[in-house]
């Protein structure tokens, strides 16, 4: 047989028992994340879930157990795609979300608390 | 008409006919023989255009494609290694153009006898039939002088005989060596952590969706909400808080209780604020 046609079959063997492999051992209960992505200070916090909430955030606790923070100023229809999007932030624990009435007229302000651990 | 097939076999994917052996004289005059029981046998004379219908990797060589020569034992005051050209002075082919069989000592004539031959011819030669492999001096049957040697039809041929074989060259081992390099690489990295670039770590992955938001939305409708200063929903202790700008009538209380029943709560009312305590999820 050819031998390079031999090694290109290494290669293909490879990455198909590669692709095989990693379909049947994913987890989906693990995340693979890049941990300069994670905050490790409240100003980094504000970042990542500004990014992620797509709106600014102020952090009133961020330590080793706990990561509080507040968006304020959402009219209704944002309030509740910020609810959702709290909820589909799976790098932390959700602990709790609370909604009140904002200081200004017609919006809300949304508390969203998760576990840091 | 020789059924030249009937002595092919599969070989690697490549038919190979074993039981061919191309007798190369001229690019004109090219001799197909068929091995039967040892012994050759002439099929047909071809022109090498001709050659590539024959997948045969025997090729031999008529007399005017390679150089015999012999020295007296005497000449020679040691035992030429396998690959030891020993007549550099005679040949006009530069050393590396030249490919020789390993010198062999002949006893009755008491001399060492070698053959070479152009390395450039050969290479011409497998131009003509790429699936050459061995290139056979057709002197192999010293018996048989020169001369005679028009037809080799009944002369015993083994496999065994010393052939030229074309060592790749250097060129072409460090390209493969290369490729093959690269396609180990390309097949380990899939494999390597992802780690080993970059400074990646683990996290579990959490599942945050709040299904106790929805049943209070079945709640708040029935029992007809309004004011609201608050509204908390905790899924660490899986409960629903609300607190009212005004308190609590009986008739949302009732239905508070109610509902409660069915969706298997605890309510704690206070006078603006309810708790609801869900046991296992609503």
């Amino acid at each position: 047989m050819n031998k390079y046609l031999l090694i290109f079959l290494l290669l293909l063997f490879s990455l198909t028992a590669k692709f095989v492999v990693s379909y049947l051992s994913s987890d989906q209960s693990v995340a693979t994340i890049d941990s300069k992505q994670m905050p490790n200070s409240t100003a980094e916090a504000e970042t990542f879930l500004a990014k992620h909430f797509d709106h600014n955030v102020l952090v009133t606790q961020f330590d080793e157990r706990i990561l509080t923070f507040t968006i304020s100023s959402l009219k209704e229809i944002d309030a509740l795609d910020k609810i959702e999007k709290a909820q589909n932030l799976e790098v932390y624990r959700m602990h709790s979300i609370s909604i009140a009435p904002s200081n200004q007229v017609n919006k809300f302000d949304v508390f969203v608390t998760y576990a840091t651990r | 008409m020789v059924d030249f097939h009937r002595y092919s076999v599969v070989a690697s994917g490549v038919r190979i006919m074993k039981k061919i052996i191309l007798r190369f004289i001229t690019i004109d005059n090219v001799e197909v023989y068929t091995i039967k029981r040892g012994k050759l046998s002439l099929e047909k004379r071809i022109n090498s255009k001709e050659c590539v219908k024959f997948k045969t990797n025997k090729i031999m060589l008529a007399s005017s494609h390679y150089v015999s020569s012999s020295l007296a034992s005497n000449a020679l005051n040691f035992r030429p290694t396998k690959k030891q050209f020993l007549f550099s002075n005679e040949s006009v082919l530069q050393i590396n153009d030249l490919v020789c069989l390993p010198a062999e000592y002949d006893e009755t004539l008491k001399e060492w006898q070698q053959t070479w031959a152009s390395r450039t011819l050969l290479l011409r030669i497998k131009k003509l039939i790429p699936s050459a492999q061995y290139f056979y001096p057709d002197n192999f049957d010293a018996s048989l002088p020169e001369h005679k040697r028009t037809d080799l039809s009944g002369t015993k041929f083994s496999n065994n005989y010393k052939s030229f074989q074309l060592e790749e060259s250097d060129d072409k081992n460090t390209k493969f060596l290369l490729v093959s390099s690269a396609v180990v690489c390309l097949a380990i990295a899939p494999w390597l952590p992802n780690n080993f670039f970059r400074d990646y770590r683990e996290v579990p992955k959490y599942e945050n969706k709040l299904s106790i938001m929805k049943y209070f939305e079945e709640l708040a409708a029935s029992a007809k909400f309004s004011g609201l200063t608050k509204l908390t929903f905790n899924k660490s202790l899986n409960t629903v808080g609300a607190i009212l700008t005004s308190s609590f009538t009986e008739e949302q209380k009732r239905e508070i209780r109610k509902y409660c029943e069915v969706a298997n709560c605890i309510p704690e009312i206070n006078e603006q604020q309810v708790v609801l305590k869900f046991k296992r999820g609503p």
